[in-house]
């Protein structure tokens, strides 16, 4: 009887067991997968018609034990979905993809130009809505015509996505066209906060091409590529206007951003390349009778590597090199300021600074915001030098 | 026996349970970057309703709920009372299991049926309440490290890349201050769910009653750090929107692109955390009907429990709107009923009985 029982329950604990292996109804095998590596968005405002674009990584296209692919096998295939919203859209994909759609990895979302100024909401509340959607990639405008841009391949890269994702990682190391708060996520909390933002522009240079050996077997990398070369001034989730990149540079200064950046400016009479270093921001608001001073304090470290005009010798020089560049950045962020001032945009986000230390009401941001004075103290230091102490003359 | 520290953190987590999961998208709505202070505050007027447990059960010493509702009120009545107890707990149970399932299928498993999730969980819920308190007890305290650590770690990976203190806007003396404090949004659920701990109070084994108040302190700052997490770190306009802010958060990780996705990190903790709080309410249900009826067998009671509450499960609620709008409305008032109003009426009586008694123990003794 005892041993009935033993055999009864074990019995039990199998079937029981069974139940456990739920992954049965989600699971997700790999070769059933379309893994969506760059995603593109287009919205025809007048005919409010949704298109989006899902770049799909070709399996068969990277390296496997069967051996390298043939040179004439697409790494991507973009497919192309369209719907009266994002939803209808996505269901759509299925008319024309053969596998189960993989969003959680791609690595951008490219909208159109035209759908950036009729305005994101819809965009943002459909990714946030989606479970496993990741909010955590960068938003990018496209200059150019959607379609060119997602139906053409990129020297070098084999996938697009790749490429795009290379480029602002080397531009955010090297530059200051490009920051760090570029993400989905960036862009939607400071739409709700009610401040301004800017995201990279995407142009494309040549003539497309959506023939991978027609890319890869033309020497002219500007025949079918893409270009970082403006920002979208976005504001209530809609692009209001563009920066040149010289402009994004003093943007993302003044945004804090990290980075080094090379600039030609005159020193002493002459144009002299200096390279700067962002090592500190501090943005004081000082309360006065008539209107409230914002007080925004710059700290760079100049290296002169590309100083291949100047470099200086005494100490003497070094200091009025750095006073130079001190006036110099001083003038170029003025200008920069008054630029913002004249259209309206608080890019400085003053307002914000002014409501958080109680100078200003939501009713009155704006104008509060205008009429604050704002000055700039910017403070260089050079640091290290070059590989030569003394330029040939 | 259970020891004073297993008490503790089976509290702490009976409490943290599903409400890091159902109430953090509200509470930051209703009250914006201040939504950490909630749970201190409701969590004090928690320690006020479980000190009424704690004097409730000193004064009857070695007896669950259960036993002294039988005692104070006589048998039928004592019986009626705790079959509502017994209800109570396994709504609150179905209630729980719908809470993990809805979470299950909005992030990581879309297609799988919510019941086999609550089916899953209800089985190996009985097969530890079977083994007794002694053995929930140690279990919970076995996985709690492996709880915490991973949980934190994961939190403070997120606060290295994107914490910002610009998040935290400064607080004006207009705005307030009453909104905030008449704010009880906490209190029934989850601080006066805890009247199911009761049932394993006299199991354990030295001042219980210390091990209760430091458990729902220690939830308490819990929950208001995770608070003050979530809005440092995604700010207050998403955190009030999104449905499991404490999943998103940790999602969003991305550390130079090597460490992404490790919110499967943060799903096991919370369901674990789940199933703890369920398994303490299995216990409570299942041993209200053992110290009523006292059968022979569990087993039939356990296969009984996990049918009926596999069926509350599926039908308690029926989207995520409705139980918003429940536990805004009346889930207060509903929990407040069992954990405060039946509680307080029980000791009133037992102090009642006991001065009757005292009265005529005396008038006997002067009358001999």
């Amino acid at each position: 009887m005892a041993r009935h029982r033993k055999t009864w329950s074990l019995v039990a604990v199998t079937v029981c067991l069974s139940i456990v292996l739920t992954s049965c109804w989600d699971k997700l095998e790999m070769d059933e997968l379309a893994l969506v590596s760059l995603i593109g968005i287009d919205i025809d405002p007048e005919r409010e018609i949704t298109t989006v674009y899902y770049q799909v990584i070709n399996p068969l296209s990277s390296a496997t034990t069967q051996g390298t692919p043939g040179p004439d096998e697409a790494p991507v295939f973009t497919y192309q979905a369209i719907g009266k919203s994002f939803g209808e859209a996505r269901m759509n994909i299925y008319k024309s993809l053969s596998r189960q759609l993989f969003v959680a990895h791609h690595q951008a979302i490219i909208v159109s130009k035209r759908a950036a100024k009729a305005g994101l909401r819809d965009l943002v509340n459909f990714v946030e809505m989606l479970p496993n959607s990741r909010t955590s990639t960068p938003l990018l405008v496209a200059d150019a015509p959607l379609v060119q841009v997602m139906y053409s391949f990129t020297p070098l890269e084999r996938l697009p996505s790749d490429a795009v994702d290379a480029r602002l990682d080397l531009l955010r190391k090297n530059t200051l066209f490009v920051g760090k708060q570029i993400e989905l996520k960036h862009f939607i909390e400071r739409m709700e906060r009610k401040t301004m933002t800017v995201h990279p522009m995407i142009s494309q240079t040549g003539t497309a091409s959506g023939n991978i050996s027609d890319t890869s077997s033309n020497i002219d990398a500007r025949q079918t590529n893409i270009f970082f070369n403006q920002g979208a001034v976005f504001r209530d989730y809609r692009m209001v206007g563009s920066l040149t990149a010289q402009q994004m540079v003093w943007y993302y200064l003044l945004e804090g951003e990290k980075g080094r950046h090379t600039f030609r400016m005159p020193i002493g009479g002459k144009p002299v390349t200096i390279l700067f270093k962002s090592v500190r921001i501090k943005k004081k608001v000082e309360r006065s009778p008539e209107k409230p001073v914002v007080k925004i304090f710059l700290d760079l470290e100049l290296n002169s590597v590309f100083s291949e005009e100047h470099v200086p010798q005494t100490l003497v020089q070094a200091r009025r090199f750095e006073d130079a560049v001190d006036r110099g950045i001083r003038k170029e962020l003025h200008s920069f300021y008054e630029m913002t001032k004249k259209r309206n945009w608080d890019l400085l986000r003053i307002g914000d600074l002014l409501l958080k230390h109680g100078l200003a009401t939501p009713e009155n941001i704006d104008t509060a915001a205008k009429e604050a004075k704002v000055e700039f103290y910017v403070h260089a230091k050079l640091g290290q030098t070059g590989g030569m102490k003394q330029i040939y003359q | 026996m259970i020891s004073r520290w297993q008490f503790t953190l089976l509290i702490n987590n009976f409490l943290l349970g599903t409400t890091l999961f159902v109430s953090i998208q509200a509470l930051i709505q209703q009250t914006q970057q201040h939504a950490w202070i909630i749970p201190l505050w409701n969590g004090c007027l928690g320690l006020i309703v479980s000190v009424l447990w704690i004097l409730l059960m000193r004064a009857h010493p070695g007896k669950t709920l259960a036993q002294i509702l039988q005692e104070v009120w006589s048998r039928p009545v004592g019986t009626a009372i705790a079959l509502l107890y017994f209800f109570h707990f396994s709504s609150i149970a179905g209630w729980v299991l719908h809470n993990m399932s809805d979470f299950m299928n909005g992030t990581i498993m879309r297609d799988t049926p919510k019941s086999v999730f609550h089916i899953m969980f209800l089985i190996v819920a009985c097969y530890t309440v079977a083994q007794g308190a002694e053995g929930m007890a140690r279990l919970n305290q076995l996985v709690t490290p492996f709880l915490f650590l991973p949980f934190w770690f994961v939190l403070l990976l997120a606060a290295s890349i994107n914490w910002n203190w610009e998040r935290f806007l400064p607080v004006y003396p207009n705005e307030g201050w009453s909104s905030l404090f008449g704010n009880f949004a906490m209190l029934g659920y989850p601080f006066m769910e805890t009247i199911a701990l009761t049932m394993l109070y006299p199991y354990v084994k030295r001042s219980p009653g210390r091990a209760m108040v430091w458990g729902i302190g220690m939830a308490a700052v819990s929950i208001s750090a995770i608070l003050f997490m979530i809005i440092g770190l995604m700010g207050v306009e998403r955190a009030s929107r999104l449905t499991f802010p404490v999943y998103t958060v940790v999602q969003e990780v991305d550390i130079g692109e090597t460490i992404v996705n490790v919110q499967s990190i943060i799903s096991v903790v919370l369901l674990i955390l789940i199933f703890i709080k369920l398994q303490v309410l299995i216990y409570g249900a299942h041993n209200v009907l053992q110290q009523m009826f006292r059968p022979k067998t569990q087993w039939p009671h356990l296969l009984a429990l996990t049918i009926l509450v596999s069926a509350l499960a599926v039908s308690i609620y029926e989207n995520g709107v409705q139980n918003g709008e429940f536990i805004k409305q009346y889930l207060n008032l509903y929990f407040s009923f069992y954990g405060f109003f039946l509680p307080s009426l029980l000791l009133l009586s037992t102090w009642l009985k006991n001065a009757y008694r005292r009265r005529n123990h005396g008038n006997q003794r002067r009358g001999r």
